[in-house]
């Protein structure tokens, strides 16, 4: 006999609400309207682990239970989308190798200091990519570089920070790649090479909790891609102005391909590199 | 390096970025949707149908569609039309009668867009047009526009010698969800041009024989349009329309094949009726293809209904291999095979969740731990006991020993109490203390009571009721608010005599998370001893108050005045409480109504649901007032229902 007795329970669109009121709150996340369904499961394993009736229940976990920050962490991490992989979206990639690194090695060949971002970075697959492609254009060997890596899903940092991969996240890296940058650890598992993981470090964000921010240093480029497209528009205006306050003047801003900063203005300028439209905060300001 | 034209664009882009949308700024806007860059044009028209659509506007850039040649600029322009609104749909009128078919063509378009009502009459007229894509056009305005006038219009058209409008008719009434009479579908479905929407048509008349005739289609050439005719249907399978699908599938030649493809089209339609296929010959072995069918949410819940009726041969499918089959799938279809597996769990199945769990996915392992609990297997102990020291799987696998140990005691038992010598950890913990007899439990809840990890002397305090009033009192004094917040919750446990002098200890913490623990104990408590304290916390922030405020209720002695300044409260989930306490006195239904302007959503939708319980006729009529008053749909809707209800009284 299944366990019938213990279905999952009911979302109610009012419940439905609620929950995407204190989300969007929280980290400005925007659930879609048919995705009740969605979070109704997704949540459903909360409820249990926590004893709860219904979700009217959790929303009062949620807003009232002395560990509730931890709880709407939980909440947000099964919520949000957190796919990822090595090598994503390589034309981007491509262009910034071949375009932005020179740029930005001519930029900084004084203080020989190159300070990256992956903002929204998952289980880490984007600033190790990064890392990875320092590495290939030599031109900063000997430079103090620096990758960050924040996210708000505590787990997927600890993911991040082992650093060990299938093949799943590795669906778009070449043998030669795999070759140049990672250790096999056991059959289709491996582990990124230590040099370039040693200069990528991870942080727990929220990317709307301004004093958070404030300890991260000034960047000149700031990868952050497919996070903004599921924020609300306020939310993700907020964020893109705590990128322009965070870059350093003429420092660079990268988006995923379905993000721009199109629907309202800036103050960023647009740069038209081969293979992408990227983001700049001019040198000037 | 950025080619010359774009940076030149660019440059273009940011001055009209930069010029805004200002009454001088129109000319500029005006002309540059004759830019050669898209982007620049796609600007402009957005800018523009932000301006104030004055008849002058309306008319430039009606003026602009008319400019043969250049056809960013009209399709830029007919762009703006769109965005503009109503204030364009006169001139948009007229302009469907103009010579030119073209602008016929550019206003029927937009019309359509702009689902205006208004123009069906105008449209149905253009169906006559001498040029067929003006007619196209307008058949596909009315498909989006709709009303019975539209639907009408849209059938007669299915007579018509153009196949390409017989199309348009069929795809409009698809559209409409208006399937037109059953035998002028029939001829449709043969034709090559439109079989494929007529099918789907098919699909949306509920009535036995077009089901007859769509089982029947599985067996044509036409088989796939059939199959996505199937799943347009918004009822689900009833048994006998089961059965029929069931003997017809069996004469599908490689019909396996085929239904995989179809689980994994981008094509909604053909994707739900495969789900259906599936479920009708129960082909337990595509449960993987069911599970991915889920992918992107839509036919979410669809697939699980499925994959339950599939059952546990369903469930093995998902679970074999190595790595499991499961893992190869995306994470929404993930998580519907997982509570399919969940739903499923049976004794056979331990041995592939002990090797999901060791899959190297959290989400799966925390999935498999739960399945084990539910296993009733004694061999689902061991692969829980090795996820307890695993931190990151130590609370999923410590819950499911707990559910697992009412077939097979002992054994989880004895697990958790290893663990725990191991190192203890809280929930492994708060496990055994469930499950332990209360002698042996009670020894390892001293021993833990004076543990370094603050967590670890919580979770003993919590569990250790049975310890007494000493151990209780110890962890009410403790320096961690976390373990005075567990010995605050654990006092509804005690005697009441015992309880009442740490609970007015507790009461007296100036920690929110104990006071609420300590208000929430009171009221299981019963313990009248301490309503004035009680009431005094009702003035506090949103969780001591609403704690309080419940155990006041709970102690019988809430009375109208702290019901009203609690529905004066900040905190809406306190004013909705409140609210829910005040139904059954008169003076309730007066908060509620005085609470139908409240200014969040939620407390005005608690409001009216006080009065369907509560309140008298007289107060549909503050709730028909509030209706009106009410701007946001889902507050209407709900509002609505509470209406309803007490209009039944
Ligand atoms: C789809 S992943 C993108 C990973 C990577 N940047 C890429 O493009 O492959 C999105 C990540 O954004 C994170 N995220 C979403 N909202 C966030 C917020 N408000 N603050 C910080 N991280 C957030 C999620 O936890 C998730 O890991």
């Amino acid at each position: 006999m299944p366990f019938e007795e213990d279905a999952r329970p009911l979302l109610t669109a009012e419940e439905f609400r609620l929950l995407k009121e204190l989300l969007l709150d929280a980290c400005g996340l925007q659930l879609r309207e048919d995705l009740k369904y969605v979070v109704e499961r997704r949540l459903w394993p909360r409820l249990e682990a926590l004893s709860l009736r219904d979700y009217s229940g959790y929303y009062r976990y949620l807003r009232f239970d002395a560990r509730a920050r931890e709880e709407v962490e939980l909440a947000i991490e099964l919520l949000v989308p957190h796919e990822t992989y090595f090598f994503r979206e390589p034309t981007q990639l491509g262009s910034f190798e071949r375009e932005l690194l020179p740029r930005l090695c001519q930029q900084n060949a004084s203080s020989r200091k190159l300070r990256l971002w992956s903002a929204g970075c998952s289980s880490g697959e984007e600033p190790y990519t990064l890392s990875m492609l320092i590495a290939e254009t030599g031109l900063f060997d000997g430079w103090d570089v620096q990758i960050h890596g924040t996210d708000i899903s505590r787990r997927m940092l600890t993911a991040a920070r082992a650093a060990e991969y299938g093949s799943s996240a590795l669906r778009t890296t070449t043998p030669a790649q795999l070759a140049r940058h990672f250790d096999p650890i056991s059959a289709g598992r491996f582990r990124v090479k230590a040099g370039l993981k040693n200069r990528v470090s991870f942080g727990h964000l929220n990317l709307l909790d301004e004093a958070g921010l404030k300890l991260l240093p000034r960047m000149d480029a700031i990868f952050c891609r497919n996070v903004l497209i599921y924020l609300e528009p306020a939310a993700r205006r907020k964020v893109v102005h705590s990128f322009w306050e965070q870059l350093v003047a003429g420092g660079y801003l990268l988006l995923g391909h379905s993000e721009s900063l199109l629907t309202f203005s800036t103050d960023f300028a647009l740069v038209q590199l081969t293979g992408d439209l990227v983001y700049r905060r001019p040198a000037g300001a | 390096m950025p080619l010359e034209g774009d940076e030149a664009a660019e440059a273009r882009y940011q001055q009209l970025l930069a010029a805004g949308m200002g009454e001088d700024a129109l000319e500029g806007l005006v002309a540059a949707l004759y830019d050669v860059s898209w982007r620049v044009r796609k600007l402009a028209a957005e800018l523009l149908a932000r301006v104030d659509a004055t008849p002058a506007l309306v008319d430039r850039l009606i003026h602009v569609l008319g400019d043969r040649g250049q056809t960013g600029a009209r399709n830029a322009a007919a762009m703006a039309l769109a965005q503009l609104g109503p204030p364009a749909v006169p001139s948009l009128l007229t302009l469907l009668q103009h010579p030119d078919p073209d602008q016929r063509k550019f206003a029927a378009d937009i019309l359509g867009e702009l689902r205006q009502p208004d123009a069906v009459g105008e449209l149905i007229g253009r169906l006559e047009d001498p040029d067929p894509n003006v007619c196209v056009a307008a058949a596909e305005a009315l498909g989006r526009i709709g009303g019975v006038a539209a639907g009408r219009a849209l059938e007669r058209l299915l007579d018509s010698k153009e196949p390409l409008l017989r199309l348009c008719a069929l795809e409009g009434l698809g559209q409409l969800s208006r399937p037109p009479p059953l035998p002028s579908l029939l001829p449709h479905l043969e034709a090559p041009e439109t079989a494929r929407s007529a099918w789907r048509l098919l699909g949306q008349i509920a009535h036995p024989t077009a089901f007859a005739l769509l089982c029947r289609g599985l067996l044509t050439p036409a088989r796939d349009a059939a199959l996505a005719g199937l799943g347009a249907r918004e009822v689900g399978l009833a048994a006998d329309g089961e059965g029929e699908l069931k003997v017809t599938l069996r004469h599908v030649e490689q019909a396996e094949g085929w239904l995989t493809q179809a689980l994994a089209s981008e094509e909604r339609a053909l994707r739900h009726g495969a789900l259906q296929a599936v479920q009708a010959a129960a082909l337990s072995s595509l449960a993987v293809g069911v599970a991915g069918a889920a992918e992107g949410g839509e036919l979410a819940e669809a697939a699980l209904k499925v994959l339950i009726r599939l059952g546990l041969p369903g469930a093995n499918a998902l679970l074999a291999g190595d790595p499991p089959a499961l893992t190869s799938l995306g994470r929404e279809a993930r998580s519907v095979a997982g509570e399919a597996v969940l739903r499923a769990a049976e004794p056979v199945l331990v041995p592939a969740l002990a090797a999901l769990a060791a899959a190297g996915d959290f989400e799966l392992a925390e999935l498999a731990a739960r399945a084990l609990g539910r296993s009733r297997s004694e061999a689902a102990v061991a692969p829980l006991a090795e996820m307890l020291d695993d931190d990151l799987l130590a609370a999923s696998a410590a819950r499911a020993l707990v559910t697992l140990a009412v077939t097979v005691p002992a054994q989880c038992t004895q697990a958790l109490l290893q663990s725990l010598e191991r190192r203890p950890r809280p929930h492994a913990l708060r496990a055994y203390a469930q499950v332990a007899p209360p002698a042996e439990a009670l020894a390892m809840l001293r021993r833990c009571a004076h543990e370094a990890d603050e967590r670890v002397r919580a979770a003993a305090a919590e569990a250790s009721a049975t310890l007494g009033v000493e151990l209780l009192s110890t962890a009410l004094a403790d320096e961690s608010a976390l373990v005075r917040r567990a010995a605050a919750r654990a006092l509804a446990r005690l005697a009441p005599a015992d309880a009442l002098p740490l609970l007015r200890r507790a009461l007296a913490d100036d920690e929110p998370a104990v006071l609420t623990s300590a208000a929430v104990a009171a009221g299981e408590l019963g313990a009248k001893e301490v309503t004035a304290t009680l009431e005094a916390l009702l003035a506090s922030s949103g969780a001591v108050a609403l704690a309080a405020l419940q155990s006041l209720f709970q102690l019988g002695v809430l009375s109208i005045g702290l019901l009203q300044s609690a529905a004066r409260h900040a905190d809406a989930e306190v004013v909705k409480a409140a609210l829910t306490f005040a139904a059954g006195s008169a003076e309730g239904v007066k908060l509620a109504v005085e609470r139908l302007q409240h200014p969040r959503w939620d407390v005005r939708v608690a409001a009216a649901r006080t009065l369907a319980v509560s309140g008298g006729r007289e107060t549909l009529i503050p709730l028909h007032a509030a209706l009106e008053r009410e701007t946001d749909a889902l507050t209407r809707e709900l509002m609505m229902v509470s209406a309803a209800r007490l209009a039944e009284r």
